[in-house]
């Protein structure tokens, strides 16, 4: 539990975590399940975070290990198996084609010439709101602003509060479906992945 | 006559004006002249204010000093780079830069944003214009419309060294700039048998070999320190020259391994 909070985080959960202890001694034991109960969702929160941050930070930080990728996997759980060693994997519960296409923009200087982009899609158009606080940590800061994003920023360190259903879905995953492979209904990623030399492949369910 | 070296004030050099004005001191006192900033690293202000504490005690002016800045894309998306550039010059204490880069190539604005660039060369703002962070296919495309910059800046380094780009740069007399020349001393730079045993034929430190191998291949390293120490090391880096050989040797590190990768900031690069 340590290594996933930060220090004045830390301080703050371990306080939480002795008056808890404290409270059912005078009588108020349902504020002790509260501050208890607040403390594990802050837990489980940055479990959905860094699990959603892992590729940002595996295949795109400064900070990253020497390694050439040679497939880019984006789009909705559950992965599509079997995708190779060198896959960078971008996945989320739902994820809309909107927002696919703007990771693939976002992430592909990380892909080696000649790369493959696999993306993954239930084929159904989002109405609305076609981003979520999961695609938020790979758009840049020109996108957000283009694409009136400033607002679902400031709750993508928060993704067990505003996206609760999502959330347990990444963390625990979600059953095995059937991809068909098709044709790209966006002509962006197809047009793009063509200009690059990138080998593309659609999947839908 | 000065160094073939820029001193950069990026994200990781010191933001406090007595720190900097003590790196910046030992720089120019080691015949360093260019520096090198941006809006996002912070340090406009903080570093003209340096520089203007040390050229009065050093007694210096302002035409023996290179200063560079850049355009973000937070003004490039928000237009108006003219305006917001005069107003910059003002706050930094400046009347020109002695050069004005894009920083990153945001291809919806990239084409305003050197417009801009160029009016504001033409009204004195601005020496030498240039363009941060393009790839060979960038520059061919861009040169297919008429856009050649005057300077490229790109992270260049032993584990990408970019040779078509370095190429395209000496060819057209373009200078080159490489940001992270040492690659941050990545594990593969400073645990090479190779890099040391040419810094021990030479004498030097394996930051000076790497810094020297920059200048061999054509380009100036913008390199950032906050010991003063080290900024007076890597000054002496015009004392020796590298071998055909060894510049060949230490190019073979290349793994075509960038730190920063450019589509993060520029969207479809």
């Amino acid at each position: 539990m340590p290594g996933l909070l930060r220090s004045r985080t830390k301080i703050a959960v371990c306080c939480a975590i002795v008056v808890a202890a404290m409270l059912p001694f005078v009588g108020f034991w349902y504020v002790s399940l509260l501050l208890l109960a607040a403390v594990a969702m802050l837990f489980v929160n940055r479990l959905v975070w860094r699990k959603n941050m892992r590729p940002l930070q595996q295949g795109l930080s400064p900070k990253r290990e020497i390694r050439q990728w040679h497939t880019l996997l984006i789009g909705i759980t559950p992965a599509p198996r079997p995708y190779g060693d060198n896959t960078l994997v971008f996945l989320a519960p739902q994820r809309s084609l909107e927002a696919s296409r703007q990771i693939l923009l976002h992430v592909s200087s990380a892909l080696s010439e000649n790369g493959n982009v696999i993306i993954t899609s239930n084929g159904k158009q989002r109405k609305g709101k076609p981003y979520t606080v999961f695609d938020i940590p790979y758009l840049g800061l020109a996108a957000k602003k283009e694409l009136g994003l400033e607002p679902l920023e400031r709750k993508s360190r928060y993704p067990l509060l505003y996206e609760p259903i999502r959330s347990v879905q990444l963390l625990l995953g979600i059953p095995t479906r059937k991809y068909r492979s098709c044709e790209c209904p966006d002509k962006v990623i197809r047009e793009y992945c063509l200009k690059k030399g990138f080998r593309l492949t659609y999947l839908e369910t | 006559m000065s160094k073939p070296l820029i001193f950069g004030s990026g994200v990781s050099s010191l933001k406090d004006l007595s720190g900097l004005t003590e790196v910046c001191r030992t720089a120019i006192a080691s015949g360093i002249r260019y520096f090198d900033t941006a809006p996002s690293y912070r340090t406009e202000q903080v570093l003209c204010e340096a520089l203007r504490l040390c050229l009065s005690e050093l007694g210096l002016s302002r035409e023996d000093l290179r200063i560079q800045t850049k355009i973000d894309p937070i003004q490039m998306y928000e237009g108006n780079v003219e305006e917001y550039f005069k107003g910059k010059l003002k706050k930094m204490g400046l009347e020109y830069v002695d050069a004005l880069l894009i920083h990153w190539p945001v291809g919806n604005y990239l084409r305003k944003t050197w417009e801009s660039l160029l009016r504001l060369k033409e009204e004195g703002c601005a020496h030498k214009v240039g363009i941060c962070n393009l790839r060979l296919p960038h520059l061919l495309e861009l040169e297919g419309i008429g856009i050649v910059p005057e300077i490229l800046q790109i992270e260049r380094h032993p584990l990408n060294t970019f040779e078509r780009e370095a190429a395209f740069c000496r060819q057209r007399g373009i200078l080159l700039q490489d940001y992270s020349p040492l690659c941050k001393m990545h594990e593969r730079i400073r645990e090479s048998a190779a890099l040391r045993e040419i810094a021990l034929r030479h004498g030097r430190d394996l930051g000076q070999i790497v810094l020297r191998w920059h200048i061999d291949t054509g380009a100036t390293p913008v390199f950032t320190s906050t010991k003063q120490a080290r900024v007076a090391l890597y000054s002496h880096i015009d004392e020796f020259a590298l071998s055909r050989e060894e510049i060949g040797i230490i190019s073979s590190l290349n793994v075509n391994h960038k730190l920063y990768l450019e589509s993060l900031v520029c969207p479809g690069f």
